[in-house]
């Protein structure tokens, strides 16, 4: 006999295949691709967000992603419980099982199988998301004006890191605080009355109390009454470092306020920003047309394919006191960054739901200034603004002031409040969040498979689908306990604590799908950093995939397969 | 390795439990058996429903675990890999992939072999070819009857050519042309020197194929020994001549009485029904009647035959060869008799005997057909005895072995005639 045996590998690509083949031919595949073109084909026309381009888009994204990772995770699911468990009881196995294949080749084959039929159809489903994106980028005519093109090409087809602003410091003003309580005497007769409240014993009593004096500190630090500004010092802004170079026409010679008019490529348009800086270089017949030196001015007004720019007298004396309409410039513009935040307040059925809000960032080492005045911002809903980089100084340093213009109190939480700026390319970030799902996806086929070994279909796939509810619903359940968690010793506190240990064990055991399977990095613009893409890897597949993996083999090896039920 | 001498399969006090959900017993399945099987043999495992034969079967394969008691299979665990690659199985269902053709199921498990491409081709045709499902290889094997499923079932329990094959109700769904090919098959791997264990309870199956053979009831064992060993009546003789009239059984009447015997049943042999069968549809093929199930089958794959097979002649020829050889098994027995009808040796005073017996009924010249021959069954009466019976066979048959008394010991004469 010259049968050999003993490659693993090969082994591993033969029930991989298998399982490949089989997954198509059993139509799963199939329903999944014809769910998957019905979503695309409708999401562009049913999703219309906030009727810009950019939130169509974003709207687009955001839907088409999680329609993908939604079905190809209850696909994966369905599919490896039912791989190994539909082979236990259609007997498959008897066969497979007495042939030169160890059992741990079989299911880690089985598992590679649900993996390479996962990867393929994300691949194609996450290939169509990206044409009909670049689809809906090229029309044009959905565009609101450059502002919103502007956001489409530096918001969505981005890849923003992500820099969150400083948490207020509170330590000083708790410090006092306690001190001034201590000093009146009333710091004991408070840790008492808690106490007795809670029924707590001092310690716990004392530290319950400083946490809320902190809370209360923290809130008072962020809030901003009518006529007042709240302040934070943003630190470590990277943005690439790359300026926008594009040929210009003069649309129109210096006006009496010294604003100049440049026809230029939307492209360029859409990279500058209301009251940012702008080059305009070789107005003069003494400068070059390519040369970047030229005046510095703020862009005052935008329109179609052009922009209007303020230049200091000085610089309309030196360069645009001669150039005639017509005659060719070059256009710089500085990188710009985005600051995200919420306005957050009391709703009050008196007061409008729009606050006048004003910015201030500042480059704390030439000073310059970028003013943003007054506008209309909807509370408790996110905003942006752009702001020059400019504004930020070679260290990576910038002020950032809010003047609330309003006559109510604004409350500005810093954990709503963060900057974002061009570090990467759309593309690689767009693979990264496919990877990303394919992660999870590797993840769910492992505690299917393990499930599938262990158990019958039904009992397999209850399992899974609930430990696949707690890895996505982490965040909720983690939010949920830690609010009603309770030091007591009443038995819904002892609820709540048994709640959070088995919580902690999910949290070791499951990774967080909502961050993984569900990202909105691509909905937000937000790079995916190496980091974080390595670490998920490592936990999600390296670590977790792989301790469920282990133990299915376990089983399966230890299972007697042709087990008579009596 | 122990191809030559050792067992390859022992079991020794082999006993499996199933247990319910709480653990408790629940039903002794297999009960302190003790096994040997010899390389080279075929071994069956006879038992009623619910005896343990397949629960036996499926502990050797290491799909279920002994409770008590050991096996080697190969000298190894049941459980070793290594020992898998030189096993078939064929079980009592073909579990096989529905959404697979026959073509893809028979690849499939030859990769799990790590056959090259080339082998694995080769070694699929010719067991489609064997199977007879090579005009249907690329339907699905949801579509096929169980018949065929399980025609496809012994192709891939062959496709690693195994040392050891395991059957297991084998001949459940076939038809009789596939059930006489599949009886054909473990004869030419017995003589190959393949070792084969077959499960039935079919006994025909049994009888016609195995040499040893192990009757199990309630799990034990109840009996053990060759086929021979167990079935033949050795206080019986049985003669197998032409058709006799009336006054030539009173003259072979006469002559047993002179030494005691007497005749104890007169009876026409009837033609096996396996034989009728399979030689209607070979009518049926011969004038070319369409079918769109499993054909015939050809000849054993070239790739499982001795190295003295010669090549693996056209499906065809091969059916035909296969049909002529059932019903030349049917006959056999009538044309071994009919051999002592032409004019005999002249061995003496008996030969007058059986010259007498033998011509009145005109023998020779009708030819051996279906109806003509009558079989004789005398009484042995006692072993002190046994020197006057011995005369008497030699009288009837003129003085020399009988070259048919093979054919007529039993139907395993072609795995023995294929032995020698």
């Amino acid at each position: 006999m010259s049968d050999a045996h003993g490659i693993p590998g090969a082994n591993l690509w033969t029930v991989a295949r298998q399982t490949f083949v089989q997954c198509l031919r059993t139509r799963v595949a199939a329903v999944f691709a014809v769910l998957l073109i019905a979503s695309l084909a409708l999401l562009p026309s049913l999703m219309e967000g906030d009727g810009t381009l950019a939130g169509r888009i974003r709207t687009f994204l955001d839907y088409s992603t999680s329609a993908v990772s939604v079905l190809l995770a209850l696909s994966v699911v369905l599919l490896s419980v039912g791989l190994i468990s539909g082979d236990v009881t259609g007997k498959h196995v008897l066969i497979l099982c007495t042939k030169p294949l160890s059992r741990w080749q079989y299911v880690i084959g089985r598992w590679l199988g649900v993996v390479m039929l996962a990867g393929s159809l994300l691949v194609g489903a996450y290939a169509a998301i990206y044409l009909t994106a670049w689809y809906l980028r090229g029309r044009s005519d959905l565009a609101i004006g450059p502002r919103d093109a502007q956001a489409v090409a530096t918001e969505i087809f981005a890849a923003r890191s992500r820099t969150q602003a400083p948490p207020p410091d509170v330590d000083d003003l708790v410090r006092r605080q306690i001190k001034a309580k201590k000093d009146q005497g009333a710091w004991d007769d408070a840790v008492d009355s808690y106490m007795k409240n809670y029924g707590l014993t001092a310690p716990a009593a004392a530290d319950k109390l400083i946490g809320e004096m902190r809370r209360s500190a923290a809130s008072e630090a962020q809030s901003a009454a009518p006529g007042k500004s709240l302040q934070w010092k943003f630190k470590g802004l990277q943005y690439a470092g790359e300026v926008y170079l594009a040929p210009g026409i003069l649309a129109g010679g210096a006006d009496q306020a010294g604003v100049v008019s440049v026809r230029t490529l939307p492209a360029m348009a859409q990279r500058l920003v209301i009251f940012g800086p702008v080059w305009v270089g070789g107005a003069d017949e003494q400068d070059s047309a390519s040369s970047p030196v030229g005046a510095v001015g703020r862009v005052v007004g935008l329109w179609d394919g052009g922009f209007n720019a303020a230049f200091s007298l000085d610089d309309i004396k030196a360069h645009f006191a001669n150039a005639p309409r017509g005659k060719a410039v070059s256009v710089i513009a500085q990188p710009t960054l985005q600051m995200s935040y919420k306005l957050s307040g009391a709703v009050d059925p008196n007061a409008p739901p729009d606050r006048l809000a004003a910015w201030e960032f500042e480059n704390p080492t030439d000073h310059f200034i970028y003013f943003i005045p007054p506008q209309q911002v909807r509370v408790n809903q996110q905003a942006t603004v752009i702001v020059p980089t400019a504004a930020v100084d070679p260290n990576g340093a910038m002020n950032v002031r809010f003047i609330n213009y309003s006559p109510f109190s604004v409350t500005v939480l810093s954990s709503d409040m963060s900057v974002l700026y061009g570090i990467g390319g759309f593309e690689m970030n767009f693979i990264k969040s496919g990877m990303l799902v394919l992660m999870g996806l590797m993840f769910l086929a492992a505690m299917g498979i393990f499930a599938g070994s262990a158990f019958s279909f039904g009992v397999g796939c209850l399992l899974s689908f609930v430990l696949l509810w707690i890895g996505t619903a982490m965040r909720f359940l983690t939010e949920a306990i830690s609010l009603g968690a309770d030091p007591g010793e009443s038995l819904g506190a002892l609820m709540y604590r048994i709640a959070g240990v088995m919580l902690s064990v999910m949290k070791v055991l499951l990774p967080d799908l909502s961050s993984t399977m569900l990202n909105n990095f691509l909905v937000e613009g937000s790079r995916i950093t190496w980091d974080y893409f390595s670490w998920a890897a490592l936990l999600t597949v390296g670590v977790r995939a792989a301790i469920l993996l282990a133990l299915a083999c376990l089983v399966f090896q230890r299972r007697e397969l042709a087990q008579v039920q009596v | 390795m122990n191809d030559s001498g050792d067992a390859i399969v022992i079991t020794s006090g082999l006993t499996k439990v199933f247990r319910d959900f709480w653990l408790r017993e629940k039903v002794t399945a297999v009960a302190e058996l003790d096994l040997e099987i010899r390389p080279r043999e075929v071994f069956g495992l006879l038992g009623p429903n619910g005896s343990g034969k397949s629960t036996a079967l499926k502990m050797i394969l290491g799909l279920l675990f002994p409770t008590r008691g050991r096996i080697a299979v190969f000298g190894r665990r049941p459980t070793d890999v290594a020992t898998k690659a030189r096993i078939g199985f064929l079980p009592e269902e073909s579990y096989l992939y529905p959404f697979l053709d026959a073509r893809e199921t028979l690849d499939f498990y030859g990769r799990l072999f790590h056959q090259n491409r080339l082998e694995r081709r080769r070694r699929v045709d010719m067991l489609l070819d064997m199977v007879g499902l090579a005009s249907v290889s690329h339907r699905r094997l949801g579509e096929y009857s169980k018949g065929m499923q399980r025609r496809i079932g012994l192709a891939q329990a062959l496709i690693n050519d195994p040392d050891l094959l395991i059957v297991d109700e084998p001949t459940s769904g076939m038809d009789p042309i596939g059930t006489r090919q599949f009886k054909d098959l473990i004869v030419e791997l017995a003589r190959r020197g393949k070792t084969v264990i077959l499960s039935s309870h079919l006994l025909g199956d049994v009888e016609d194929v195995c040499d040893r053979v192990c009757i199990l009831y309630g799990g034990r064992q109840q009996a053990l020994g060759g086929v021979d060993e167990l079935l033949c009546q050795q206080s019986y003789t049985q003669l197998t001549t032409d058709k006799l009239d009336e006054a030539t059984l009173d003259r072979v009447g006469a002559v047993l009485a002179s030494a005691g015997r007497r005749i104890r049943q007169v009876a026409a042999p009837r033609q096996k029904l396996e034989d009728l069968f399979l030689r209607i549809v070979k009518n049926a093929q011969d004038s070319r009647v369409k079918t769109g199930g499993a054909t015939a089958g050809g000849g054993v794959a070239q790739f499982l035959r001795g190295p003295d097979a010669g090549d693996t002649p056209g499906g065809r020829a091969v059916i035909e060869g296969l049909l002529a050889a059932a019903t030349a098994d049917s006959s056999k027995a009538q044309a071994q008799a009919a051999a002592p009808a032409a004019p005999p040796p002249a061995n003496g005073p008996a030969d007058d005997v059986i010259s007498g017996l033998v011509t009145p009924a005109g023998g020779a010249d009708q030819g051996a057909h279906d109806g003509d021959a009558e079989r004789l069954t005398v009484q042995h009466r006692a072993a002190a005895r046994r020197q006057a019976d011995r005369d008497i066979i030699d009288a009837l048959t003129g003085g020399k072995p009988d070259p048919g008394a093979r054919d007529a010991a039993g139907p395993d004469q072609a795995r023995e005639a294929g032995r020698q």
